[in-house]
């Protein structure tokens, strides 16, 4: 589903004094109902590869297919299209400040076109799922970082996507919420739903039991299935 | 698929509505600048047409008059007022008796006895005159030539040659008014165009991260501008809306102008052009309004 081949990023010297390369030939694919944990210590890359995979940035080198298609050679329009098949869940939220909880939730609805009856339908129970049902009308400057996470959380899952990236999801969260997080994202991929997840979160991955890709330098040291954080 | 487009379109409304109502302080701030921009673009209107009526009232007190002698009879004075008519393009030519002067200065001074009784003693000393006005100064000096050349016996004075400079001078003086109100429009219009767009911009650029995220879940580039769009309309409307109460309001509270302006009534004027400022005003605001948000937008859709 998901194919990086050969992906190599590096940062031009005039932004960062000298050159960085922050990707260095990164080959892997992930199947249909993966579920992937890319890890690393910050800095490592994960953050970049998300970033690629999602148009924002473009390889030095290399590709990206997304269902047998290069992202970066495909139009404006049909990219919007191959995003609202992925729901990401970012590191540090990117919620839509002027929204309440809720239209946050119903905008990645809006703009795939669902009914409003959909709209009306979903969000609640996505809101009652991530425990945010009292929180539907408050903006994000008035939720605190868990709370905002899980808005972030229902806003990637709320229009039923292919895929879901997960940077750092946990990253803000306590353990017991990390655990909640992380039982979601696997009851998400139980049901047929593709997981890529970032993290550098060593109880977490152990916890999994799934496909950990492991990131030193920008470089692939180790990719095995049901593997454990090594780094 | 006539169904979807309708959807989008309405949540397109309903997303610029929601920008534009809940960021107060940005929407205050570029409906500020827009109004001060309409204000700036009817005054012009306002000035245009104002200095137009002004000019050609200050054009229209601008004339000659031809003074016959006192031998001349009334049947050659009319000749001559017919030759003159045909020969040039005159605006307008009133003969003026000696019958009509003499009357006038009675009325003037009928209270002064001494003055009346010199008058009984001359008869009448007063000669007929010919009060001419055309649109061009240089008419003038053709008509004070003609006359004086072909009919030097008939005059007595001409007083065109006592004033030529004045008169060719507020001609000159308004012509340039006219080229120079275009120029300061056309300055003024550009200077409006760019402070409404760079604060259009200047808004958005605080929106960047905003306009992203909207990218990254998926948004297309209509529902995105199509949104700013709505935005920059409302803004645009409601500047529009401001700035003609405010006109109607300053124009009413303005008979004091009433002299300076020449007789003009601002608000009467201002009533009977409604229509065409009405149009101006909402005009000018919905396009800078619309077109400075498309501008802005555009650059961060390349996401």
């Amino acid at each position: 589903m998901i194919f990086f081949n050969n992906i190599t990023k590096v940062f031009p010297p005039h932004l960062i004094k000298k050159e960085n390369v922050i990707l260095e030939n990164i080959s892997f694919k992930v199947e249909k109902g993966e579920f992937v944990s890319v890890v690393g210590k910050s800095g490592a890359g994960k953050t970049t590869l998300f970033r690629i995979l999602l148009g924002e940035e473009k390889p030095t080198e290399g590709t990206v297919f997304f269902d047998g298609e290069n992202v970066h050679e495909i139009s404006s329009s049909k990219f919007c299209k191959i995003r609202r098949r992925i729901g990401t869940i970012f590191q540090d939220y990117k919620l839509l400040s002027s929204k309440t909880v809720y239209e946050n939730i119903a905008y990645a609805m809006e703009v795939t076109g669902a009914l409003d009856e959909e709209i009306k339908r979903d969000v609640p129970e996505i809101l009652e799922m991530v425990g945010l049902e009292l929180q539907a009308h408050q903006f994000p400057h008035q939720l605190s970082g868990g709370e905002q996470q899980r808005t972030a959380i229902a806003r990637a899952l709320i229009h039923n996507p292919d895929v879901i990236l997960a940077d750092e999801p946990t990253g803000d969260l306590d353990p017991y919420h990390s655990r909640d997080v992380l039982n979601l994202l696997l009851r998400i991929n139980e049901c047929g739903t593709t997981v890529l997840l970032a993290t550098h979160d060593k109880d977490c991955v152990n916890a999994l039991g799934k496909r950990v890709v492991s990131l030193r330098d920008g470089k692939i040291v180790s990719d095995t299935k049901e593997g454990r954080f090594i780094l | 698929m006539k169904e979807k487009i309708i959807t989008s379109f309405k949540r397109v409304c309903k997303l610029g509505w929601r920008n534009f109502s809940r960021e107060g302080g940005l929407s205050f701030v570029a409906v500020f600048v827009l109004v001060v921009t309409i204000s700036l673009t009817t005054s012009l209107f306002f000035l245009q047409d104002i200095a137009g009526i002004v000019m050609e009232e200050v054009e229209r007190r601008a004339d000659i008059t031809i003074d016959f002698n006192l031998a001349v009879s009334e049947e050659k004075i009319f000749e001559l007022k017919e030759e003159i008519a045909k020969e040039f393009d005159i605006n307008g030519m009133e003969y003026i008796s000696r019958e009509e002067v003499k009357d006038d200065f009675v009325d003037r001074y009928g209270d002064r006895p001494a003055v009346m009784e010199s008058l009984e003693e001359v008869g009448n000393p007063f000669p007929a005159s010919l009060n001419i006005r055309a649109d061009d100064a240089f008419v003038y000096t053709q008509t004070a030539n003609f006359v004086e050349s072909n009919y030097p016996e008939m005059v007595y004075n001409i007083d065109f040659y006592q004033r030529k400079d004045i008169i060719e001078g507020i001609f000159s003086a308004t012509e340039s008014a006219r080229r120079g109100g275009i120029i300061v429009s056309v300055i003024l219009g550009l200077i409006a165009i760019i402070l409404v767009y760079n604060t259009t911009k200047l808004a958005i650029y605080g929106l960047k991260e905003e306009i992203r995220v909207m990218r990254l879940v998926g948004s297309s580039n209509f529902f995105i501008q199509g949104s700013f769009i709505i935005q920059g309309l409302l803004m645009g409307f409601f500047a529009a809306l401001i700035s003609f109460l405010l006109f109607l309001f300053f124009t009413f509270l303005a008979p004091q102008t009433y002299n300076i302006t020449l007789g003009i009534d601002l608000h009467q004027y201002f009533l009977q052009n409604i229509s065409t400022i009405v149009l101006l005003q909402f005009a000018v605001g919905i396009v800078l309004g619309t077109f400075s948000s498309i501008i802005a937008t555009s650059r961060y859709l390349k996401i």
